[in-house]
């Protein structure tokens, strides 16, 4: 999101012809340091024989502004961004090659209007969307190029009320370094000051993106974090009990040492000793194991490895 | 004059809430060279005396002396290395660890005697195994040979040390006949052999193997017999003797 310019809050505006005026209104305010505007159209989405349950993002590339960064097919890695994406051609976001299997060369129909009103680009490629969580959650993008956008935009006005997309902006909203407003209090803040709440649909923090992003990695962290806490508590319980049996069960042995001359303190250090040795020995399997997969998955070509990395790059830049 | 090993003076043992003592003000001496005995009747407090006698078990009151080294007030460490050089257990169960050989149950006990090599130790095992008849079964587990052939691994491991009192408490307990008759015969060999040995039973053809028995009923000594050396010629007339001794002190 830095790396793009994304600004601390991102508005999502529609039902204005023009953004640059309230971008203005919204940059005069004291805690407000700049304001980004990018031109999108709001549609639903077909592909194949799967309707979307939710509306996309349809994105004006502009890589002077919002260098987007774009994945090899395979999504094995990064490749050049284009210099400009060819009419009839969407770019899309990654997470759609598993939500939907959309490889390259498959086509994406946008009904724009009623009465056979819909636009069917083809699927160039893959890109890094930075809203890669919320992606997830129903906000998902789509690359095309200004003169697709206007095509549409002219379709739009056209059909008037029988138009099924709509023309919007993304207003990337940055606050002031220094100011002491949380996101919540700059977002009421402009809701406020300004004539945002009139157009906006939704928006979000920069946090609150981030955290969309990791929704997925904090999920399964989670279960994770439970599992192994419910793990490591029966460990707990079964290596008392195995330690207890283990100790009463040697009552007898440690007596007849006793009786043979052992002091007290020599079978503590050699009952300790065993149980030393046992967890050393355990510690270096696990330090193995530990190692070797975590090669293993560094060198692993597959999507969701491939998502992590990119999604621990923002995470990186973000910080 | 006969050396005393072990001396007792007026021990009292009673365990916590008992309302009676188990020993009851005992005083004896345990003399050098002898194969003493303590019988009498179940309850009586026979092993309970023993234990006392070797320090296994804390005195209510009273003193144990071992060479005129009182072991109640010993540290633990004293009390272990005398436990290691100088006494020699034998038990009912024979209380072989049961993840080590014969072989190593022997040599184990041997090793905690400060300045003896490993050579010296497995050498005395070896040899230790081979006077009690086991040297064949000596790599095998306890769980894996004869109780008889078990209890005299445990003998060999009271041994190794060459400890100036043998305990024995019922060594016969647990075995029959051919097996007992088996152990008695290398104590009693043992101590012709000059080992001083101190032993509990309730079997009469045990008692016999002594050279003096000690009668203990309600935590007193009540009377003691005087035996000459074992000789199995004269076995059968000796059992009659101590059965009837035993009679009068109605056993």
């Amino acid at each position: 999101m830095n790396w793009l310019g994304y600004g601390d809050i991102t508005a999502w505006v529609s039902g204005l012809p023009e953004a640059a005026p309230l971008a203005e209104e919204i940059s005069t305010l004291d805690e407000v340091e700049s304001v980004g505007v990018q031109s999108l159209i709001f549609s639903e989405y077909e592909i194949g024989d799967q309707e979307s349950d939710s509306e996309g993002q349809l994105i004006t590339y502009d890589p002077a502004h919002y260098p987007y960064k774009f994945f090899a097919d395979d999504l094995s890695g990064y490749q050049a961004a284009p210099a400009e994406i060819a009419l009839g051609e969407v770019y899309v976001s990654a997470s759609m090659a598993s939500m939907f299997g959309v490889q390259a060369g498959d086509a994406i129909t946008f009904p724009i209007a009623l009465s056979g009103g819909d636009v069917t680009f083809t699927v160039a490629g893959f890109y890094e969307d930075p809203f890669m969580g919320s992606s997830m959650i129903g906000m998902k993008g789509f690359l095309i190029c200004e003169q697709d956008h206007e095509e549409i935009a002219g379709m739009i006005e056209e059909s008037g009320a029988d138009s099924l997309a709509r023309e919007g902006f993304m207003l990337h909203i940055s606050q002031v370094s220094g100011s002491a407003l949380t996101a919540a209090r700059f977002n009421a803040f402009l809701n406020e000051n300004t004539s945002l709440t009139s157009y906006v649909e939704f928006t979000h923090s920069k946090d609150a993106i981030s955290g969309f992003m990791l929704t997925l990695q904090n999920v399964f962290t989670s279960l994770l974090l439970a599992f192994v806490a419910v793990l490591l508590l029966a460990s707990m319980a079964v290596l008392s009990h195995s330690i207890g049996s283990t100790i009463e069960q040697d009552y007898t042995n440690m007596g007849i040492f006793k009786t043979m001359g052992f002091t007290s303190k020599k079978l503590r250090e050699i009952q300790l000793l065993q149980y030393f040795i046992t967890t050393l020995c355990g510690m270096g399997v696990a330090v193995y194991c530990w190692h070797d997969p975590k090669i293993c998955l560094s060198n692993n070509h597959n999507f969701f490895a491939c998502h992590c990395v990119s999604a621990g790059d923002y995470q990186q830049e973000c910080d | 004059m006969r050396e005393a090993l072990l001396t007792a003076k007026e021990i009292v043992k009673t365990y916590h809430g008992a309302q009676e003592p188990v020993l009851n003000q005992i005083s004896a001496e345990i003399y050098q060279g002898d194969f003493t005995i303590i019988m009498g009747p179940s309850g009586a407090g026979k092993s309970t005396l023993l234990y006392a006698l070797s320090g296994m078990d804390a005195l209510s009151s009273g003193k144990v002396l071992y060479r005129n080294q009182e072991l109640g007030t010993l540290p633990e460490k004293k009390m272990a290395a005398l436990r290691a050089k100088e006494f020699g257990f034998v038990f009912q169960q024979t209380h072989l660890v049961s993840n080590l050989t014969l072989f190593e149950n022997v040599a184990v006990a041997g090793y905690l005697e400060k300045g003896k090599s490993e050579k010296i130790v497995k050498e005395r095992a070896e040899s230790l195994l081979t006077q009690m008849h086991v040297e064949k079964a000596g790599r095998r587990l306890p769980s894996e040979v004869s109780g008889g052939e078990a209890q005299r691994a445990a003998i060999a491991r009271a041994m190794i040390n060459q400890p100036g009192l043998l305990f024995a408490d019922e060594p016969t307990g647990a075995l029959n006949r051919k097996n007992s008759e088996e152990v008695l015969d290398l104590l009693t060999s043992l101590n012709q052999e000059g080992q001083s040995i101190l032993m509990v039973t309730h079997d009469v053809k045990a008692a016999i193997r002594g050279t003096r028995i000690l009668y203990l009923e309600d935590g007193k000594i009540l009377d003691e017999m005087p035996l000459p050396p074992f000789d199995v010629k004269t076995a059968k007339e000796r059992e009659e003797k101590v059965s009837a001794w035993l009679t009068v002190l109605s056993w």
